[in-house]
């Protein structure tokens, strides 16, 4: 029994489950792999905060309200840029050792910013926040479970009652107890191929939510990275990029920016102007700064045999990010009592249509700042619910009738089957009849799913079990993904329709809440909070 | 392109006898030995057990040996690594085997790492300014991904598990170097504590195996050195250091020579020495030693060196 139980263990995770605990709360980490081995590592574009001179947390706001389409939420984007110089404190306070020029912090210009802003620790800033996190969480004694896989979280009446875990180790299943559970999940990347996933991201989270019931927002949202090395899920580095990037096909420059360069890209690529599948990124690389690309270099040759003094490296545009998730309010709430979500499972609407370099760590930063604040806040004076193995036996005999299934389906060529198309039909570039087809390979995935079957029977470490379970989880995810964009009958950011190609005023002034409606999605609007800025007044 | 992976196997909970199983996969081109594990586990056989989850040397968890070369299997392509359409993949030495490739990196990694209190101590104020040449030598540290590649490699692990290993003395290096850190001493007490850096033997292992060049022995070598400028010989349980340290400067400052005999006495006192005597023998016969010491020509001119030192230091301390 615990106060709160975060589940996941990235840097949004760790954060929550920190600030929740320095609220007095007592709090149960689950993470499916060791703490430093989260998605989040992976991180390496940096941290915007509005700490340059002549930068203000309000131009910080502006420019990602805009660079967002203006679906953003206002007020929730300005206390994230606003929040941002708190976090950034106390990160320093903590270890961080974000780069500097001299004394004062040495801030990069991220693309798609017109200011320096970007605070960075070399190319491995998700690294390093990690680990300093994880330091706080050791530091604070929070109870770790480690490869620990949540199944289900769970209600009591109209509130949270805690999560099923499924011990990797010993295959046991659990059920523990919480007043409050903090989903930290992260995105649900291998949803689609190509993407920039580790192994293990399935955005569970956000099909918890949505089968109690929850709303997702903003999941018809996207986002492509433009430059992910060739054959591999490594995202180039912002923090090289930044400085005078070049990206051509068959020697002719690409020009597009932003939520359109990725489109652009994969135009060459299909016109026939790539090279086995990729174009060239070139830049300028500065021989002073090989200390600072230390990472990238060594991961550039060992998963291409490259030379990133070369000054050029053969990408191409992977998804990279969901800026949707599951409905949040300000202190990262969802509709259902107790149950929060912060990091990339949330839609916490920070991003809008399109999300800036940098914007994300900060996002996650704040709110689950906030949040993990809330959360035990939320606990305070409310007594636990009854201590109950029901939902572990549940599960085990779930496990026990899909361990007895003969000759199903193939797991994991069911869930490449669903990620080729949802690339294909749900990924840059979109229309009716494409979604129609992925809403059509999605339906004839979960039927397949209801079969299929695992290929080991063992309890211990039966990571195929795991990727059953989280194939159920993206199934989940598609279908909101799809309904969500087939109803935003308009273009905006990286969500772009052949058959609908320009902006739609009255549509960009709401949101799309998916609901889990009698087995299937239900898409409803909520109107976008622009409460400082209009997008007519720019 | 085909590829046959001989894979160790071993479940020591049913308890069960290593074997070793063949799984042939179709690879994409560019696959590395982790992508194409992830493959066999995905397709094949989920029962496979290893560690590894960002595919692109952040995670650190993928560390294998494979056709001999122990490194990280997600950096390592197959192309460049199969010989005659194989690759052999076994679990890294020494750590406890949990299932197949995996091993008990709690045991073998985490729990030294979490001796070395490794969070940031303050007590308010920096202890020195904080600048970017010092966060620069903070990041080299922070880029270790506690993939154990240095423990594996360490020659004193290879027989005393108990050693901290360099994994986690790195790590309280990493914090002793910190402007901002106030604990430097507390640390360096804790790291020189017995199976701390005064057992490193330098052999340099550490440094050829770490893959995110920080020279883990180098940096040993850094936190000793550290240590002695803070006065701290030793730790609080581990006055052997301190007496060997003294002997051993004595003996070069007064005569020129290093008196291994002296030496162990001081360090060790007599029944210790007594104890050692077998290997004192061996020494001899072997000419590795010698009985007598005559007074070395030059040797004023060492002294004079130390008393120099000496000074410089004491000066340097105020």
């Amino acid at each position: 029994m615990f106060d709160v139980v975060v589940v996941g263990g990235g840097i949004a995770g760790m954060q929550a489950a920190v600030h929740a605990h320095s609220k007095g709360a007592s709090v149960a980490l689950i993470t499916r792999t060791n703490p430093t081995s989260s998605y989040s590592i992976t991180i390496q574009d940096g941290l915007n905060a509005a700490l340059g001179p002549g930068d203000s947390p309000e131009a910080h706001a502006k420019e990602t309200i805009h660079a967002g389409g203006f679906l953003a939420d206002q007020a929730v984007v300005d206390s994230v840029c606003k929040d941002a110089s708190w976090v950034v404190e106390e990160l320093d306070r903590w270890g961080v050792p974000f780069n500097r020029d001299g004394a004062a912090y040495d801030l990069t210009r991220l693309p798609g910013s017109a200011t320096a802003r970007g605070l960075i620790a070399d190319d491995m800033t998700g690294h390093v926040l990690t680990q300093v996190l994880y330091e706080q969480v050791l530091k604070s004694g929070i109870k770790l479970y480690e490869e620990f896989v949540v199944e289900e979280a769970t209600t009591e009446g109209s509130a949270v009652s805690g999560v099923v875990v499924l011990d990797l180790a010993t295959g046991r299943f659990e059920f523990i107890g919480a007043k409050a559970v903090i989903l930290a999940t992260g995105g649900p990347r291998r949803l689609y191929e190509p993407s920039t996933a580790s192994l293990h991201c399935s955005g569970d989270g956000i099909a918890f939510a949505y089968r109690l019931g929850a709303p997702l927002v903003d999941m018809e949202f996207v986002q492509y990275h433009p430059f992910v090395l060739k054959n591999s899920r490594l995202a180039v580095s912002e923090v090289l990029t930044a400085t005078a990037e070049r990206v051509t096909a068959s020697g002719e420059p690409i020009t597009e920016a932003e939520a359109a360069l990725p489109r652009a890209i994969a135009a060459a690529i299909a016109g026939g102007r790539g090279e086995d599948g990729c174009v060239a990124l070139e830049y300028t690389f500065d021989k002073g700064l090989t200390n600072r690309f230390f990472n990238t270099n060594q991961r550039v040759s060992g998963l291409a045999g490259l030379k990133l003094a070369d000054g050029k490296l053969p990408v191409r545009p992977a998804m990279h990010r969901l800026l949707g998730g599951v409905a949040v309010n300000h202190e990262g709430a969802t509709s259902i009592g107790g149950l929060f979500a912060v990091g990339e499972c949330a839609g916490a609407t920070v991003h809008g249509a399109y999300g800036l370099p940098g914007n994300f760590l900060l996002a996650s930063l704040t709110t689950a700042r906030r949040t993990g604040r809330a959360a035990a806040d939320y606990t305070g004076g409310r007594p636990y619910m009854p201590e109950t193995d029901r939902m572990a036996d549940h599960a085990e005999n779930r496990r026990l009738n899909i361990f007895r299934r003969e000759g199903g389906p193939n797991v994991a060529a069911l869930r490449k089957e669903l990620a080729a198309a949802m690339h294909q039909h749900a990924g840059l570039v979109r229309d009716a009849t494409g979604l129609s087809q992925a809403s059509q390979t999605i339906e004839r995935v979960a039927d397949a799913y209801k079969t299929a079957g695992v290929t080991s029977r063992n309890q211990d470490y039966n990571f195929g079990y795991l990727h059953y379970l989280e194939l159920g989880n993206l199934l989940d995810a598609a279908q909101a993904i799809v309904a969500s964009a087939a109803a935003r009958q308009e273009s905006r950011g990286v969500h772009y329709r052949t058959d609908f190609p320009t902006a739609d005023p009255n549509q960009g002034a709401q949101h799309h809440l998916v609901t889990l409606t009698s087995g299937s999605p239900a898409v409803t609007q909520r109107p976008v909070e622009m409460s400082r800025w209009q997008p007519s007044t720019n | 392109m085909d590829v046959t992976f001989k894979v160790r196997r071993h479940d020591p909970r049913t308890g069960g006898k290593p074997s070793q199983q063949e799984y042939s996969v179709d690879l994409a081109p560019g696959a590395t030995v982790f992508d194409a594990l992830v493959q066999i586990r995905e397709e094949q056989d989920g029962s496979l057990g290893f560690r590894g989850n960002c595919g692109r040397g952040f995670c650190g968890d993928c560390v294998v040996r494979m056709n001999g070369k122990l490194t990280l299997s997600c950096l390592t392509p197959v192309d460049k690594t199969v010989k005659d359409g194989v690759i052999a993949v076994e679990p890294a030495p020494y750590a406890r085997q949990t299932k197949d490739l995996m091993y008990d990196d709690q045991t073998f990694l985490w729990d030294k790492y979490r001796a070395m209190k490794p969070w940031l101590v303050s007590d308010g104020a920096p202890a020195k300014p904080v600048t970017e040449e010092a966060m620069a030598n903070v990041r080299t540290m922070m880029r270790c991904t506690m993939c154990g590649l240095c423990d594996f490699g360490c020659t004193v692990i290879d027989v005393d598990q108990g050693f901290m290993g360099p994994a986690a003395l790195t790590k309280a290096y990493r914090f002793m170097i910190d402007p901002r850190d106030t604990a430097t001493k507390e640390r360096l007490t804790m790291a020189g504590e017995p199976k701390g850096m005064w057992d490193c033997v330098h052999c340099w292992e550490a440094s050829e195996h770490c893959p995110v060049g920080i020279d883990p022995t180098h940096r040993i070598m850094d936190m000793r050195d550290l240590s002695v400028r803070h006065g701290i010989r030793s730790g609080k349980q581990n006055p052997k250091v301190a007496r060997h340290y003294d002997s051993f400067a004595k003996s070069v400052k007064e005569s020129g020579w290093l008196d291994e005999f002296k030496i162990t006495m001081d360090t060790e006192g007599i029944m210790g020495s007594l104890r050692l005597a077998p290997v004192a023998l061996k020494a001899l016969t072997r000419g590795k030693v010698a009985v007598i010491h005559p007074k070395r020509s030059g040797a004023e001119h060492i002294k004079r060196i130390f008393e120099k030192v000496e000074a410089e230091f004491k000066a340097g301390q105020k």
